[in-house]
């Protein structure tokens, strides 16, 4: 018998798609992430357009990640322009990464995750029986805000981060009030990862390979060798991968599914994740001293293979990028003055950007012309990276449930789905899910 | 007390930038004392049917099964607002419509792949259904959103200003990026972002769109002035306004 179970628009995740699950008795048949976003064609549209205005087109993919397709973009371009920015600019384009972190993670634990466990349809109706979340929501998001407000110029597609450097920066006296600020918000943070930290949550094991940037003495966001899971375990380091970003083709393979508009892609052959809970799980140690404690004193230990944790790593990280600004922010109401924008003469070359979006790996890679202008690019993002592990997760998954109502499955599949913070609009929309039940 | 609104957000072809903006607002809980968004898929699951007070649609249509879905939303709502350079002008994801389109597909998904994309030549929503108020801008302003939300909650229809980015320029006595030999795009956009891209110094890029009135010919001559050719003037125009009638028009008579 054949019994197909419909959420019409599956909600609070970024774009379109079904998940359509056939299962045969208890037996899983088939899982399929049909994506049915309308199709992005910037790496076709950025052909033949001028070096300098790349960037800023390219944050317009998506608004959750904006700022790191535009910072990878920027890394990119000046590789193949051989340019080294200006340290001031490195730190800057980091808070500007880090800005994005603390947004996206925030709206997406507190008004797209944290509904589902606390009984709600959504953080609207939250807000009048749990006020101290919606006010701690509130607070990150405000700080969030500001700090990217004050680098970038705009809450989302920021406008002064040019190839070259800032054509704008924020006062002395500016840099202070954020550092004030964020040294205020940082204890929402710490409640956040307290909160999640207490979600009774189902212990399931996904696919168990975790890749993200890895760099010596740093918790790498802005570039780095991209490293599997297995590097960080003694008795698994024989199967541990590293890749420079200039080799990321040859482990790194896009691959296209007649349902979904969305690309998938494997590494070295095999499903990985990517995101905060790789970051979490493969760099754990570089964690900032308080983000650690806070993540030790969870009951969840990292590294963790269970999909659900990857909302806690977004919340320990929370912590982690707090810290992280107040450190930059700090060196920079000491030096911090308006530098010129370098000029590039064009020439012709290729560059790779590489970067750890909110939702993990982003690659650009373009290759300009002597003009200056695109001849080709390719943009690998985090989401495509990620569905393939989602399918599998899903396929786990399903057999705990199957004894439940319909309804139920739908709704715990849901909370699954968000837990991996997928994007479609970025990938290139989503949900809908049919239940095939053949008995 | 006036009943709330009834209102709902939708998405088409965009980067759901401007529905971010709408969570972002800080006053988002005075916004919603006067709107219930009963149809807001981003951060609801609950969808009411029925006729709305007012949708705020987001991107542009590019795909032929989003033009029922946009009609449908024209037919139960009172008041349509496009939100965003996308809904509004067709934006960024516009720039394909300038391409060998086919040959775009085949560069990002290959040949094999096309007939899954059902992708049409993206537009603006305007092409398909009426549209009621042009909230400009990628993304929209906060202040935008809120000041439209006012004036419906208490009954008023809002209507947009129209000047252009220029006018916001001398009132905050910026510089002239044109004077500097930057191609700013100020002359022939509107305004209402208060000139945020040149007061920090970053050329206009137009993502307003089309100022009415704008003098084409004059601003084109500027550009060249500038050493900005022919070929990347049209660019500039097709980057966010390109499918707008003004800038349209006056491309298809541009002379390489």
């Amino acid at each position: 018998m054949e019994k197909t179970i419909r959420v019409n628009r599956l909600s609070k995740i970024e774009g379109h798609a079904n998940l359509a699950v056939t299962v045969e008795g208890k037996e899983v048949k088939d899982v399929k992430m049909e994506v049915f976003e309308a199709a992005q064609y910037y790496e076709a549209m950025v052909r033949d357009k001028p070096f300098h205005e790349i960037p800023i087109t390219v944050g317009r993919i998506c608004g959750f990640c904006s700022q790191a397709h535009h910072n990878t973009a920027l890394a990119a371009i000046e590789e193949a322009l051989g340019y080294e920015p200006t340290r001031q600019t490195k730190l800057l384009r980091e808070l500007l990464q880090i800005g994005q972190m603390l947004t996206s993670h925030a709206l997406h634990l507190y008004f797209l995750a944290l509904p589902d466990y606390l009984g709600f349809d959504n953080a609207i109706q939250m807000a009048s029986k749990y006020p101290k979340h919606v006010q701690q929501a509130l607070e990150l998001k405000h700080a969030a805000t500001e700090l990217v407000v004050a680098v970038g110029a705009r809450e989302i597609h920021s406008i002064n981060a040019m190839v070259g450097g800032f054509s704008s920066v924020p006062t002395k006296s500016k840099i202070g009030v954020l550092s004030n600020k964020l040294k205020q918000s940082k204890q929402a943070a710490l409640e956040t990862v307290k909160l999640f930290g207490s979600l009774k949550t189902p212990d399931l094991q996904s696919p168990p390979r975790y890749a993200c940037l890895s760099s010596q003495g740093e918790y790498a966001i802005m570039g780095g060798m991209i490293e599997s899971s297995e590097c960080k375990i003694p008795y698994e380091a024989g199967k541990c991968i590293t890749v420079h970003k200039d080799q990321y083709r040859k482990q790194v393979q896009e691959y296209l599914k007649p349902y979904s508009t969305s690309k998938f892609a494997s590494f070295a052959g095999a499903t990985y994740f990517v995101g905060a809970l790789a970051r979490v799980n493969n760099n754990f140690v570089q964690l900032s001293e308080d983000a650690k404690k806070a993540a030790l004193e969870t009951s969840t230990k990292f590294p963790s293979s269970c999909m659900f944790a990857n909302n806690l790593a977004q919340a320990i990280e929370l912590i982690h990028f707090h810290d992280r600004a107040i450190e930059i922010l700090g060196e920079l109401s000491k030096t911090m003055k308006q530098e010129p924008v370098a000029h590039l003469t064009p020439k012709a070359g290729k560059g790779i950007g590489i970067t750890e979006a909110p939702r993990g790996i982003l690659i650009h890679e373009y290759e300009l012309a002597a003009d200056g202008r695109v001849e080709a690019a390719n943009i690998v993002t985090p989401t495509a990276q990620n569905l393939r592990h989602l399918e599998e997760s899903v396929r786990e998954y399903v057999p705990w449930l199957l004894h439940l109502p319909d309804e139920q499955i739908s709704l715990e599949l849901e909370k699954l789905v968000r837990a991996y913070d997928p994007c479609f609009s970025c990938s290139t929309h989503f949900l809908k899910l049919k239940l095939n039940r053949i008995r | 007390m006036k009943k709330k609104l009834r209102a709902g957000v939708f998405s088409f072809t965009a980067c759901y930038g401007c529905q971010l903006q709408i969570i972002k607002m800080e006053e988002l809980t005075e916004v919603l004392k006067a709107i219930d968004f009963t149809d807001f898929e981003l951060v609801s699951d609950k969808k009411e049917e029925g006729p709305l007070d007012v949708a705020f649609v987001e991107g542009g249509i590019s795909r032929e099964n989003q033009i029922p879905a946009l009609q449908k939303i024209r037919a139960r709502s009172d008041f349509l607002v496009a939100i965003g350079a996308c809904a509004c002008d067709a934006g960024i994801p516009g720039i394909k419509s300038f391409m060998n389109e086919a040959e775009a597909e085949r560069i990002v998904y290959g040949e094999d792949f096309r007939k899954n994309l059902r992708s049409i030549s993206p537009r603006p929503i305007d092409k398909y259904v009426k549209v009621d108020y042009y909230m400009n801008g990628c993304p929209i302003e906060r202040f935008e959103f809120h000041k439209v939300v006012k004036e419906l909650a208490i009954g008023r229809k809002p209507k947009e200003k129209r000047h252009a980015v220029c006018l916001e320029c001398k009132i905050k006595e910026n510089k002239c990026l044109l004077d500097y030999g930057m191609p700013c795009m100020g002359p022939v956009t509107n305004g209402g972002c208060f000139a945020l891209c040149p007061s920090n110094n970053a050329a206009c890029e137009g993502c307003r769109g089309p100022v009415q009135d704008a003098n084409l010919p004059a601003f084109v001559a500027l550009l060249a002035e500038k050493g900005v050719d022919k070929k990347r003037a049209k660019q500039m125009l097709q980057r966010f306004g390109g499918r707008t009638a003004l800038f349209e028009s006056f491309v298809e008579k541009m002379r390489d």
